[in-house]
């Protein structure tokens, strides 16, 4: 395998990874806030993908409208699955969301493989066409466009955390939510809100991914449990670690793909993701809370 | 025992309709019978790890392929007879999960759920890869059913057989859960930081209840594979691992017949309404919901509510300890009486002791000496540093300077369980009981001190227990759980098995480290009583 091989991967990889990275912004949105993970997200992402292709590409919306109209849907979404299966359980104190979570993204996915049927449809886009060379390596627009995509909603979450009021809400209620609450920060509406965004993130990386794959009911599932596992890898409690997580999860899928094939890669990536969390149970970047009894 | 009997009736009910049925069903419901039968033990495996250790798995069909795989192999590849096939399958699928018991055991919530999902996923490819031994992603064709004597097992026979195991794994697991394992795991998965305060080695018992479920999961497998007579990597996907999960939940968790009702919703109703097979995903996932929202604890545990309001057993549950001392008892004749040697006089030293948070020194220098016999107050304002204190003598901190001694014993860098058992016990802040156990349950697991194996020179554990409760001066019923108590009788309850150790021999008495909190003038009575 020569080095071109090996860059190219690279190149895909780290835009993968920043997938991984932004459905694992989600994660670490909706844990920060009300520490609890969203399961159904990986249905969102399909949601977003599948959504964006039959309003663009089977009933011709212009491109933005439909975009636009998926990705509220999956904000929708999301915030329904927290008021259904997630308010309930952690009123209670119970940890049952993580199984009602699974139920909804399973009830989800098979609504739409019954609705879009079982074939997989090919996205096509076209910034795929849209062509050029980086240092002798030939580039399309979207393995450009998917990064910044990436990096940038990541960077702009950020700053809104730390400068908008609604941030500074969320974060609020992440650190202390009973003093939040006194405070007057409506925290079911806030964590509702996180729960949106969280979707809103996952279907954007879905309509992104979708010329690269193809687009069937059933694509959001292990992308959603990868995504799951970058987070975990990078240390949930951090937006940073997510975005690092998912950015080593894809670039070293990606070369070992290239390496050795796409079975091992699997293996080796769920592999190191158990070996990682044995060592640091809180993930790599994750800080190490100090426990008191 | 109430939960034994009812486990064991429900058992044997399960048999009796499975042997008649046998003779009245077709192949393909004889299919269905024992799939409903491996489903009920992988189920009972699952109820372990779950109910017992309160580990989820989202792993769980990796040590159903596991077993399968190994049994299918055992038999084909080295001609082993099918008994000992099974019993292979389930060692090696036992092995599996004394691996996972590993990285699993600091890792918790989200973090757990991802070491299960990703091993689940890591053996489905491995089996794939490993084209060699397992045929890869086209699967093992043509299993043959199992001989026995000479003669080839029917599906028929195969599947009572599936239904005889299930029906005696019922009440086993009552009986488990009742037992001092089953007892143990509960306290760690209730408080795990107090059950190991007290000496349980959480290694050890995660390590046990990961080992039984894969067994069973195995066992259950290698059925499976007989039964249909093809594998492959995808008959095991990752969405079997929620089926059992699914079929766990909604009989259940905890409760002894949970996995048989569990798995008859979740394999029967498909197939009864036939309607729903397309839709048996969405069915299974609003079924869920359903469940989770309005019957958390499942089948069983709606079924046994429902039972108990109709029941008045209620009333006599509830009546008190039996007064059967008048007068106050001296814990030096309640030892003598059980058994218990007089205790050699302990000393606590601390020298230099400190320890630091990253930049923050929480302790520095602190040097002390607690004598047994004598009660040694630690006072300060609020952050000085007594809990912090505390939490590194009994180990749940490790200093990062000085040193610990009691007697000869150096008590640093030991674990929280060696030092419990080496005699050393503490209350908490915010009481640390076993919610689920019952207070007579409560103290006899303190004075377990977590040990697996041995005796206790006790001559009736109840009786025991009983005394202790009432020497501190709990006054209420025994068999409550715990949960439900008022704030001083959780105080109370949370050092009747902290005030002595059962054991008799040459080891000190434990040192009371008490933390204090608001108590009753008669909890500082028994305080001064003890020593």
């Amino acid at each position: 395998m020569g080095l071109q091989e090996y860059l190219s991967a690279l190149i895909t990889g780290a835009g993968i990874g920043s997938m991984y990275g932004l459905v694992a912004l989600g994660y670490y949105t909706t844990y920060a806030v009300s520490r609890t993970v969203n399961f159904a997200q990986g249905a969102s992402l399909m949601l977003g993908a599948v959504l964006t292709f039959t309003l663009s590409t089977q009933w011709h919306w212009p491109v933005w409208l439909a975009v636009l109209i998926a990705l509220s849907c999956c904000g929708l979404w999301s915030y329904f699955v927290e008021v259904i299966a997630v308010r309930p359980f952690v009123k209670r104190g119970s940890d049952a969301w993580l199984m009602a979570t699974v139920a909804l993204g399973l009830i989800l996915e098979n609504v739409v493989l019954f609705t879009f049927g079982k074939d997989p449809r090919g996205q096509s886009s076209s910034l795929l066409q849209q062509g050029f060379d980086l240092g002798g390596l030939r580039l399309n627009a979207l393995q450009v466009l998917i990064p910044l995509a990436g990096f940038g909603i990541a960077l702009i979450l950020t700053l809104a955390m730390r400068l908008t009021a609604t941030g500074k809400s969320l974060l609020a209620i992440a650190q202390n939510r009973s003093a939040a609450r006194l405070m007057g920060i409506d925290s079911e509406k806030m964590i509702g809100l996180a729960f949106a965004l969280a979707g809103v993130f996952a279907g954007v990386a879905g309509l992104l991914i979708a010329p690269l794959y193809t687009v069937s009911a059933g694509m959001g599932t292990v992308f959603g449990i990868k995504a799951f596992a970058a987070a975990i890898l990078g240390g949930i409690e951090s937006a940073a670690g997510v975005m690092a997580g998912g950015l080593l999860l894809g670039i070293l899928e990606a070369l070992l793909v290239t390496a050795v094939g796409s079975t091992y890669a699997q293996m080796f990536s769920f592999g190191l993701t158990i070996v990682v969390l044995a060592i640091r149970p809180v993930g790599i970047f994750g800080k190490r809370g100090i426990n008191k009894v | 025992m109430n939960t034994l009997r009812s486990a064991s009736l429900i058992g044997g009910l399960w048999l009796c309709i499975g042997s008649v049925a046998v003779f009245f069903i077709n192949d393909y419901q004889s299919l269905v019978l024992g799939t409903v039968a491996i489903t009920a033990i992988v189920g009972v495996g699952l109820n372990v790890l779950m109910g017992l250790a309160g580990q989820t798995s989202l792993g769980h069909a990796a040590f159903y392929s596991i077993g399968a795989y190994a049994g299918t192999l055992l038999t084909i590849k080295l001609g082993a007879p099918y008994v000992v096939a099974m019993a292979g399958s389930a060692v090696i699928a036992g092995l599996a999960g004394a691996l996972l018991a590993l990285p699993a055991l600091r890792a918790k919530g989200p973090y757990l759920a991802m070491i299960t999902i990703a091993f689940g996923y890591f053996v489905e490819q491995g089996i794939a890869e490993w084209k060699d031994l397992t045929g890869g992603w086209n699967g093992i064709m043509n299993i043959s059913r199992p001989m026995l004597a000479g003669a080839e097992i029917s599906g028929l026979q195969l599947t009572w057989f599936a239904v005889f195991l299930s029906a005696v794994l019922i009440p086993s697991y009552a009986w488990f859960a009742r037992s001092r394992w089953g007892l143990i795991m509960r306290a760690t998965r209730d408080a795990e930081i107090a059950a190991s305060a007290l000496g349980a080695k959480l290694l050890v018992i995660r390590v046990i209840a990961f080992s039984l479920s894969a067994s069973l999961a195995g066992v259950a497998g290698s059925l499976f594979a007989s039964m249909n007579g093809f594998i492959s990597p995808e008959s095991f996907p990752f969405f079997q691992s929620l089926i059992f999960l699914l079929m766990l939940m909604i009989g259940g968790v905890g409760y002894a017949a949970g996995p048989l009702l569990g798995a008859l919703v979740v394999i029967l109703l498909p197939e009864s309404l036939s309607v729903l097979a397309e839709y048996r995903l969405i069915f299974f996932g609003g079924l869920l919901l359903v469940v989770l929202l309005i019957a958390p604890n499942g089948m069983a545990g709606a079924a046994i509510k429902v039972g108990q309001a109709f029941s008045r057993r209620l009333a006599n549950n509830r009546a008190p300890l039996a007064q059967a001392l008048a007068q106050p008892v001296s814990l030096q004749a309640l030892m003598n009486d059980h058994g218990g040697a007089r205790a050699a006089q302990a000393e606590l030293t601390l020298k230099d002791l400190g320890i630091t948070f990253g930049g923050n020194h929480a302790l520095t220098a602190v040097s002390l000496s607690a004598l047994g016999g004598l009660v040694t107050s630690l006072i300060g304002p609020n952050g000085a540093g007594k809990t912090t204190l505390i939490n590194l003598v009994t180990g749940f901190y490790q200093a990062t300077q000085g040193t610990i001694k009691m007697n000869a014993l150096s008590l640093n860098g030991l674990s929280m369980a060696q030092i419990g058992r080496s005699g050393l016990s503490r209350t908490y802040q915010t009481s640390q009981l076993f919610g689920s156990l019952s207070v007579l349950d409560n103290v006899y697991c303190g004075l377990l001190q977590g040990r697996l194996w041995g005796s206790i020179p006790v001559t009736s554990r109840h009786q025991f227990c009983e005394q202790l409760l009432h020497f501190v001066g709990y006054q209420g019923c025994g068999a409550s759980p715990a949960e439900g108590l008022a704030h001083v009788d959780r105080r109370l309850v949370e050092i009747a098995p902290r005030v002595t150790t059962p054991r008799s021999g040459p080891r000190p008495r434990r040192d009371l480290v008490y933390h204090p909190g608001r108590y009753s003038s008669s909890c500082q009575r028994a305080v001064i009583l003890a020593n």
